[in-house]
């Protein structure tokens, strides 16, 4: 409801000053400034979903090598990360060049230089050529031929960052990025997967996806960030009741140590909700970018013959920021959930005091 | 039997539901450690399939993760122990020797 009347109140400021196209262009550069900033923001909590899944394996694993010991066993007591360093790397270079290229819109939008970007930007543009598809498992859902589809041109970005000054006007750059703006949120959507199956093709082929068609059609079979930190999640809870058992059978459990065991089983189970609140909402995310991103374009082009951003523009981009402070909420609530079970301090306010984008009405939302 | 990566994912994934269920209050300390030394293997190269690209996945499997070829003992140890109590105790253990032998079949 508030968020509705965030809306109208927008539109009515924007009608208001539709005559004055200097009030426009200070609307577009903070419109594309906004949008970079949340598309950064949305970048670091893909990185630290991937640091908190091997958060989670770790819970797991210190837990199965306590058990195992305390039954009079012999461990194996190497850790195995989910993810090496190629893997994380190439997610990596994926989002740093999606910060570049968004990073450059909002430099260009407010006609400030990138020339001290550029040796930044130039690296990143290297890294993303060096991206295949070997680094991500997107064999749930797609075949190799699509994976590669996907992480083949993402080097797009590249043409972008090394355009003469000259040629750096917002509206082709918005043009061109566009597509491998999608293509990396497609990529990483697929990459985030699901817990289960979303089409009943999945247990003898792939679902029937169109790549180019819009993102909410996706269907993903089982597989992905999310079915590992479910699997995750599911074999330290089996640990904590497999203890349960084993203790009550022995009657060894005195009160306290049940309650413990009983409220760690409980808590892991609750962080599993979390986490896949987070990945989920991050996927929706990743919609509302895309969506934001086309009606940028789109009022871009329009720019010239209306003197106002269209509508639909401005509901995308206040659902793009709705649904990243949503994200960045959820995110607080798993990192609170987390630290008493890894045993590390809390650190939810990392995301926490990150930069908001404006509300319609000009209240930070910074909470 | 041989299995593709697809198949063996799907197979590992029923042996890991069929060892959660099991209700191990009347397994031994000994045994029960062999269970949770599997477990975590098992759960090890689920792992290890969700999160490498294999380039083929119709292709023959074969055991990605040493800790899941090296659990072959504890498996074996653990189906001895369930054919063993078999003949007195076959509906108190008859999923975790389906795990078991699901798993073993994989390392075949």
């Amino acid at each position: 409801m508030q968020r509705l009347l965030q809306i109208f109140v927008l539109i009515g400021f924007l009608s208001g000053f539709s005559a004055c196209s200097i009030v426009d262009d200070m609307l577009l550069t903070e419109e594309v400034g906004d949008f970079s900033r949340s598309v950064v923001a949305l970048s670091a909590i893909i990185t630290k979903e991937f640091s908190l899944a091997e958060e989670v394996n770790t819970i797991g694993f210190t837990d199965n090598l306590r058990f195992q010991l305390e039954l009079g066993g012999n461990p194996d007591t190497d850790l195995k990360p989910l993810f090496n360093a190629s893997d994380i790397a190439a997610r990596q270079s994926l989002l740093s060049g999606l910060n570049g290229y968004v990073e450059t819109l909002a430099a260009v939008a407010s006609g400030k230089s990138l020339s001290s970007e550029y040796a930044e930007l130039a690296g990143t543009a290297e890294n993303l050529k060096l991206v295949s598809a070997e680094s991500f498992n997107l064999t749930h859902s797609l075949s190799l031929l699509e994976s590669n589809q996907l992480v083949n041109d993402l080097s797009l970005f590249d043409k972008l960052f090394i355009l003469p000054e000259r040629d750096k006007r917002l509206l082709p750059i918005v043009e061109k990025g566009g597509t491998a703006l999608k293509k990396m949120a497609v990529l990483l959507y697929f990459d985030m997967g699901a817990v289960s199956d979303q089409s009943s093709k999945c247990s003898y082929t792939y679902p029937k996806n169109n790549l180019d068609a819009d993102m909410s059609s996706l269907r993903l079979c089982k597989g992905g960030l999310r079915s590992i930190v479910s699997n995750a999640i599911s074999f330290d809870t089996n640990i904590w009741k497999d203890k349960l058992s084993y203790m009550k059978a022995q009657g060894k459990d005195t009160a306290t140590e049940r309650n413990a065991a009983i409220e760690r089983l409980v808590s892991i189970q609750k962080l599993g909700q979390s986490m896949d609140k987070l990945l989920n909402e991050t996927q929706t995310t990743l919609i509302a970018m895309v969506k934001a991103h086309e009606t940028l374009e789109v009022t871009l082009q329009d720019a010239g013959k209306s003197s106002s951003p269209p509508v639909s523009a401005t509901v995308s981009s206040l659902l793009f920021h709705g649904k990243l402070r949503g994200l960045l909420e959820t995110m607080a609530t798993v990192q609170a959930a987390l630290a008493p079970l890894s045993g590390s301090p809390t650190t939810s306010r990392d995301f926490k005091s990150m930069t908001f984008p404006q509300t319609a009405s000009g209240e930070s939302d910074d909470k | 039997m041989t299995n593709s990566y697809k198949d063996a994912l799907a197979q590992l994934e029923k042996a890991q539901s069929a060892l959660n269920v099991q209700d191990v209050s009347g397994l031994p300390a000994t045994q029960l450690v062999n269970l949770e030394r599997s477990k975590a293997a098992i759960y090890g190269e689920i792992q290890a399939l969700q999160a490498k690209q294999i380039a083929d996945r119709d292709g023959n499997y074969a055991a990605v993760t040493t800790e899941f070829q090296d659990c072959k003992a504890e498996l074996a140890d653990l189906s001895n122990w369930v054919s063993a109590r078999e003949a007195r105790d076959h509906a108190l253990f008859s999923t975790l020797a389906k795990g078991v032998s699901i798993a073993l079949s994989l390392l075949m």
